[in-house]
C-alpha cells in the first residue's frame, strides 16, 4: 500500500495558506473569523480521507495533484 | 382576523392591510410570513420594486443579505462583475455565458446591495450563483445566504461541476445523477491540463444536509449518465 505522506495537519495548513491567498487577500483575521463563524474543519476532514483514501487504493496521480485536491477544498470552502 | 381595510401589490403579489395596520406593517408581516424570521426594513413605495430597493433577509444562521428583484441587464453586469473578483482557478465554474438575455427574462434574478446574485427559473432551477468577493469577510455575502434566499423563491434544483459539491451539499441540496466533464463544452476559463475536468452534478432540494461532501461518494452511489441532458432528465424525474 502507498502511505500518503501527508499528515491532515498539513493538508489543512495547505489548505488554509490557499484559501488565505485566494480568499482573503492574506487577511489572517478575515481567514480566523470565516473558520470561525462556519464548521468547516468538517469539510477538510473529509477532503483528506477522500484523498488519502484514493491514494492509498493506488490513484498515484493524486499525489501529483495534491495541490489540485487542495484548490478543491478551497473553492468549497471559498462559496461559503 | 377581520377583513382588510385594502390592499397594495408588491413584486406582483396582492398583499391585504388590516384594519389598524400600516402598509409597512402588512408587507412586513407578508415578507416575514413568505421569506424568513427578519425583515428589518422594508420600502413599499412602488407597486413593482424590481431595481428598486433591497430587501433584507436573514437566514436560518442569522446572516443578512440586502437582495432585491433585478433586470436581465443589471443581473448579468452583477453576475460578470462578481465573477470577475473570484480566482480564476475557480471562476470557470461560475457561468455567465449560457443564457440570454431572453433567458433571463422569464426568470426570477436576484441581485445584493453587495453585488452577488442568484436566478431561479420558471422551472425551479437554481442558476448563476456568485458571491462577489472583496477579500473583506464583513462587506461579502455568504453564499449559504443566498442559496437560502434561492430555495425561498422556488429554486429546487441546480447541477454544478464536482468542485463545489460540499457547498452544495451543506446547503441542502442532494446528488441525484452525474456525467463526465466533456471537454467539448468545456466552459470559458476552463484551462486543459491545469483546471480538473470535472464531473457535473446534478441535485435537488430536500434540506437534508447530512450527506457525504466528498464527490467521490456521490459519483460512487449514483449511476453515471453518458451526457449532461440525460443526466439532467433522471434528475427531473426526481423533483416535482
Amino acid at each position: 500500500m502507498n502511505k500518503y505522506p501527508y499528515s491532515y495537519e498539513e493538508y489543512k495548513a495547505e489548505v488554509k495558506k490557499q484559501y488565505l491567498k485566494d480568499y482573503c487577500k492574506n487577511n489572517i483575521n478575515y481567514m480566523n473569523s470565516m473558520f470561525k463563524s462556519e464548521n468547516l474543519d468538517s469539510i477538510i476532514k473529509t477532503s483528506y480521507s477522500s484523498s488519502k483514501s484514493s491514494y492509498e487504493s493506488g490513484d498515484r496521480e493524486l499525489l501529483k495533484n495534491l495541490s489540485l485536491e487542495v484548490r478543491d477544498t478551497v473553492a468549497c470552502l471559498g462559496m461559503f | 382576523m377581520g377583513n382588510p381595510t385594502g390592499w397594495f401589490t408588491m413584486n406582483g403579489v396582492h398583499i391585504p392591510i388590516m384594519e389598524g395596520q400600516s402598509k409597512a406593517e402588512a408587507a412586513k408581516k407578508y415578507m416575514n410570513s413568505k421569506y424568513g424570521k427578519t425583515v428589518a426594513k422594508l420600502s413599499t413605495k412602488s407597486s413593482n420594486n424590481k431595481n428598486k430597493s433591497y430587501n433584507k433577509y436573514t437566514d436560518a444562521k442569522g446572516n443578512t443579505i440586502d437582495i432585491k428583484q433585478s433586470e436581465p441587464k443589471e443581473f448579468k453586469d452583477t453576475l460578470d462583475k462578481a465573477k470577475s473578483t473570484n480566482p480564476s482557478t475557480d471562476a470557470w465554474r461560475v457561468d455567465n455565458y449560457s443564457h440570454t438575455m431572453a433567458d433571463y427574462s422569464k426568470d426570477k434574478l436576484f441581485i445584493t446591495k453587495r453585488g452577488s446574485c442568484v436566478a431561479v427559473t420558471p422551472d425551479g432551477d437554481i442558476i448563476s450563483v456568485c458571491a462577489k468577493r472583496t477579500g473583506d469577510r464583513n462587506k461579502e455575502d455568504r453564499g449559504r445566504t443566498i442559496m437560502e434566499y434561492a430555495v425561498k423563491n422556488g429554486g429546487k434544483k441546480l447541477d454544478s461541476f464536482s468542485g463545489n459539491h460540499g457547498f452544495y451539499v451543506k446547503c441542502g441540496f442532494e446528488p441525484v445523477s452525474w456525467c463526465k466533464f466533456d471537454e467539448q463544452y468545456a466552459p470559458p476559463g476552463w484551462r486543459k491540463g491545469i483546471d480538473k475536468p470535472e464531473p457535473i452534478i446534478f441535485y435537488k432540494y430536500t434540506g437534508n444536509t447530512n450527506i457525504s461532501t466528498d464527490y467521490k461518494v456521490a459519483l460512487k452511489n449514483i449511476k453515471m449518465s453518458n451526457d449532461y441532458d440525460t443526466a439532467m432528465n433522471i434528475r427531473d424525474k426526481e423533483v416535482k
